[in-house]
This record gives structure tokens, C-alpha cells and sequence, in this order.
């Protein structure tokens, strides 16, 4: 047991000596800090822990005082002197509340202590305001942060032009928010920059942190109309019916009863009527229905269907078009809100 | 009087035109075979014609003028030729299925105004038109000639006129070669029977827009 026992310190040692490797990469102004950081990577806590603790009593920039309280936080860790480490760990979180480690980079003991040093303090950390475009009274921008502590949490969105809240409530843990910019009008918020501040307090405890969002109001676009419906074309409104025998049948039958009325009226008193006019049109008339029975193609007929096809596709053109003219009014009264994250430093 | 009835036939076919759905009109050769009387009272003759159509939806108005020469048949007893102007006119109005009601006149003068009768009467009747295939078209007439008037006097209770009409052209029916067949008797009753028959043929060319 004992021999296992070693065997897991040697293994923990190890994977310890390889952390700070990152850590002393990055520039310590600090002499005695660069120093410490040598020995813990050589392994010699004993030494590190000293010069740390003597580096905290000299004057550290910010970044060497963050960077001397998590290299004491690591080497009491390592030390399993797991208080000791919390507290480094709080006062590392207190300086840099966004401070975080990689699960996959240190040991599960040094980041279990981190976790817990977390959870001790009241911070308001890893704020996220997303880029995003919406129309007023459509949407909202999504507003990510974690609160560290049950804590009644108060969000604002400040500006030369006004404080805006955008929520209060009580939180704990991953906070998601949306806040829709518009004025209790209905209106909204006036272009601009603003500065989402989020201000979490716990009786006298209180933490804030904020992000500078830059917000421009524009018209909304409107919709093109319609030529056509998409998908759908218009069917021909005509249709060639299948040849047939009608104009022929027809041509005779009109030329019968135009001959056989003349015969029945001709007047006998009068002799045999002269057939050379009946003859010469009844003959024009034939030769003109066998033509348009053989070889003409016959006239085209409306097609009643793909009219009634057409007519409704009209109707539903100009009833889509009716909607998007409507549309478009609407939103030519509209705004549209977009809201563009500033990096840390921008105006 | 044919300068005027040409300027009012013109009139009725120019005027309308502009507001008008359909505007025909032709000018045609005109074959006449015309019998009185007897077998032995036969002339035949030609001459030029003129016809035109104005349709507004399913009205339709239409006048025909015919003018045409008539020479005596040889063997018969006539023994002068006479020229004979008939001027008809016809109000159509579309029932259904092809079908129109039909009202309107005819009058023909002859002249020398003796050499053979002249005739006016009110036309009643149907059409019935059809069409045969793309620029052809077929009609059939039937008119009752009411109150038949004649330049001798006379009666004629029972006079009818039959029509047949073809015309082939283009699909647009901007132009078209038409054929039309007329036949027209009247029982004419004086002091005894003085009958009278006519068939026109009439052949040419139609504009239409």
C-alpha cells in the first residue's frame, strides 16, 4: 500500500513539475518571482515556497502578483497543504476574477483546490455579450456570465444617455440573460456605446465586472416583390385538340342544308334554278372543311383547367405580394438594433 | 343616291371603328342569276359588291351592297338587260352554341325601273356560324323576308332567303378570301301568281382588324 502510495506522489510530482512550464514562459519582472518559479520547475518546493513568499513582500505589478499567488497556490498543493493553497487560490481569483485552469493541464488535486477557492468568493467572471442584429421588439442580445456565489446579481447597460437594467435577480452559477434595448416606450435605446455592468453583492460582498458593447440603429430591409411564385409557372391557356372529322362533317352539312333548302324553295314556275352560284360556294366550302380535317392542325381550344390553374396562380401572386407590400410597411417602421462587442481598451 | 348610300355605308363602317372589338370589310365580284314570272324571264349578270361587319362583344352589325349588270339569257323572252343595286343590312346579336338571331332588310333596285321589279322586305332569322379550323370559318342563313314591297305591286306571303358563306385566311383574320351564296324567292301574288327568285354568288377578299 505504502509502495502504491509513493508511487502516486511520484506520479502527481511529476505531472506538477511539467505545469509551471507554461508559467515561467510567460515574463516575471520579478527577480525573486523568476527564481521561485525555477525551483518549483526543479521540483524543490521548499525553496519555491520561500521565495514566493518573499517576492509577495516586495512591490509586484499586477501580473507578478497573480503569478506569485498561484505558484504558491500550486506549491502548497503539492505540499498537500490544501488551506494554505485555497487561500492562495482566492487571493489569485480576488486579483484576476477571469483566472482560470486547464482541467487537462494540471493535476486533479491543484485544480479540485482551484475549484474550491472559486466557490469561496463572491466574482462575477467570464462576461459574454454576442454579437447580434434584431429587429426592436423581436429579439435580444444574449448576456453570458458566471457568478461565483448565490448573490443578487444586478445587470446594467450604461451610457452618456442613461443607465439601463437589464436585469436584477438572484443567481448562482452560469447566468444567461437577453436584453432586448428598448425603452419602457417601447422604443429603442439611443445608439451608441455602452458598458454592460454586472454587479453581484452578497450582504457587504459585492463583485462586478463589465464589457463595452458597441449599439447602432438602422432601418430594417424590406422585401422585393414578387414576379412569380417560386416553384410555379403558368400552363399554357390554350390546347390543340386531336384532329376529327367535325369541320369536314360540318362543311357538308351546311352545304346540305343550303342546297336542299334552295331546292325546296325554288319555285317550279320559275324552271330549274341555276346551280352555278350554289355550286361554286358549296364547293369552296368542302374543299375548305377537308383542308382544315386533313391537313391543318386544328385551331387551339382554351383549356379551361390550366386557365383556372393560371387565374388562381394570379390570385395567390397577388395575395403574396398584398402581404409583402403590408410587410414592407411594417418594416419601414421598424428598427433594427445591432449590437457589436468592444475589446477590452476600445472607445 | 350611290355616292350617298356608299358615303353612309362607309360612315357605318368607319365611324364605330374606333371604339369598336372587330371591324371587317370587303370588296367581292358578284354573280347573279334573276328569274320573274316564268322560266322564260332569265337574266344573268355580274358585277362589283362591298361588304362590311362591325362587332362590338356579341353585336354585330352588318351591311352588303351588290351592283350587278343583268343581261337577258338567250332563248328567253326578256328582252332588255337592267341593273339591279340590292343593299342589304343585318343586325346580329349571339344566342349560344354558334348560334345568332338575326334581324334586318334587303332592297334591290332595278333599273330601268320597269325592266324588272324592285324589292324591299325585313329580314327575320337565324345564323349559325362556325369555325372550321385556324382562318376558316362556315355560315348558314335562313331569313323570312316579312312585308315584301314591290315596284309593280303585289304580294309575296311567303318569301325566304337562304345564305351560305365560307372564308378562308389568315389566323389573325386581318385576311381572309371569302365566298358567299345567296338565294332569295318570293311568291309574289298580283292578280295571279308573278313569282320572283334570285341567286347571287358572290367571291373576293375581306380586311379585318
Amino acid at each position: 500500500m505504502s509502495h502504491m502510495t509513493e508511487r502516486l506522489q511520484g506520479f502527481a510530482l511529476l505531472l506538477a513539475a511539467l505545469l509551471p512550464a507554461g508559467a515561467s514562459a510567460q515574463a516575471i519582472q520579478s527577480a525573486t518571482l523568476r527564481r521561485a518559479q525555477q525551483a518549483y520547475d526543479n521540483l524543490d518546493y521548499r525553496q519555491a515556497l520561500s521565495l514566493t513568499q518573499a517576492s509577495l513582500k516586495e512591490r509586484l505589478v499586477p501580473t507578478d502578483r497573480v503569478q506569485a499567488y498561484q505558484l504558491l497556490g500550486f506549491t502548497y498543493s503539492v505540499l498537500d497543504s490544501l488551506t494554505r493553497a485555497v487561500d492562495a487560490f482566492k487571493q489569485v481569483v480576488f486579483i484576476d476574477p477571469e483566472r482560470s485552469l486547464d482541467p487537462n493541464k494540471v493535476p486533479a488535486k491543484t485544480y479540485a483546490t482551484f475549484e474550491v477557492a472559486l466557490r469561496q468568493v463572491l466574482v462575477v467572471r467570464q462576461l459574454q455579450v454576442d454579437s447580434s442584429a434584431f429587429v426592436a421588439g423581436q429579439g435580444g442580445v444574449a448576456i453570458r456570465y458566471v457568478v461565483t456565489q448565490p448573490a443578487r446579481v444586478v445587470t446594467r447597460a450604461v451610457s452618456d444617455k442613461g443607465s439601463f437594467l437589464v436585469d436584477s435577480s438572484v443567481w448562482n452559477g452560469q447566468v444567461n440573460l437577453s436584453w432586448p434595448a428598448r425603452l419602457r416606450t417601447g422604443d429603442p435605446v439611443p445608439a451608441g456605446t455602452y458598458t454592460v455592468v454586472v454587479e453581484a453583492s452578497i450582504g457587504q460582498n459585492t463583485a462586478s465586472t463589465s464589457q463595452q458593447v458597441r449599439l447602432t440603429l438602422g432601418a430594417v430591409d424590406t422585401l422585393p416583390h414578387l414576379t412569380a411564385l417560386p416553384g410555379y409557372t403558368d400552363l399554357p391557356e390554350t390546347e390543340i385538340p386531336p384532329r376529327s372529322w367535325r369541320p369536314m362533317g360540318l362543311a357538308f352539312l351546311y352545304t346540305g342544308i343550303a342546297g336542299a333548302g334552295t331546292l325546296a324553295m325554288e319555285n317550279s314556275a320559275l324552271g330549274t334554278g341555276s346551280r352555278r352560284e350554289l355550286g361554286v360556294i358549296s364547293a369552296s366550302a368542302l374543299i375548305t372543311g377537308f383542308i382544315m380535317t386533313t391537313l391543318k392542325k386544328p385551331a387551339p381550344q382554351p383549356a379551361q383547367g390550366n386557365i383556372l390553374y393560371n387565374r388562381l396562380l394570379k390570385e395567390q401572386l397577388v395575395r403574396r405580394n398584398n402581404e409583402i407590400a403590408s410587410d414592407n410597411v411594417k418594416r419601414r417602421q421598424q428598427v433594427e438594433l445591432t449590437i457589436v462587442p468592444l475589446p477590452k481598451g476600445a472607445k | 343616291m350611290r355616292t350617298t348610300v356608299f358615303l353612309g355605308f362607309a360612315a357605318l363602317v368607319i365611324v364605330p371603328a374606333v371604339h369598336a372589338q372587330r371591324v371587317q370589310g370587303g370588296a367581292q365580284v358578284v354573280f347573279g342569276d334573276y328569274r320573274e314570272i316564268s322560266g322564260d324571264l332569265h337574266w344573268r349578270g355580274s358585277g362589283p359588291g362591298a361588304w362590311g361587319s362591325i362587332q362590338f362583344h356579341k353585336f354585330t352589325l352588318e351591311g352588303r351592297l351588290a351592283s350587278v349588270k343583268y343581261v337577258p339569257v338567250a332563248g328567253g323572252s326578256a328582252t332588255a338587260g337592267f341593273k339591279a343595286t340590292q343593299l342589304d343590312g343585318f343586325a346580329r346579336y349571339y344566342l349560344a352554341n354558334h348560334i345568332f338571331a338575326e334581324l334586318g332588310v334587303t332592297n334591290r333596285k332595278a333599273d330601268p325601273e320597269f325592266d324588272a321589279q324592285s324589292m324591299a322586305a325585313v329580314r327575320i332569322g337565324a345564323r349559325g356560324s362556325y369555325d372550321l379550323g385556324p382562318g376558316a370559318s362556315i355560315a348558314l342563313r335562313g331569313n323570312y323576308l316579312a312585308g315584301a314591297k314591290f315596284s309593280g305591286g303585289g304580294t309575296a306571303p311567303f318569301a325566304f332567303d337562304i345564305g351560305l358563306a365560307v372564308a378562308v385566311g389568315a389566323t389573325s383574320g386581318r385576311f381572309r378570301v371569302t365566298g358567299d351564296y345567296d338565294f332569295q324567292t318570293a311568291k309574289r301574288k298580283t292578280v295571279t301568281d308573278a313569282p320572283l327568285q334570285q341567286t347571287l354568288a358572290r367571291i373576293g377578299v375581306a380586311f379585318g382588324f
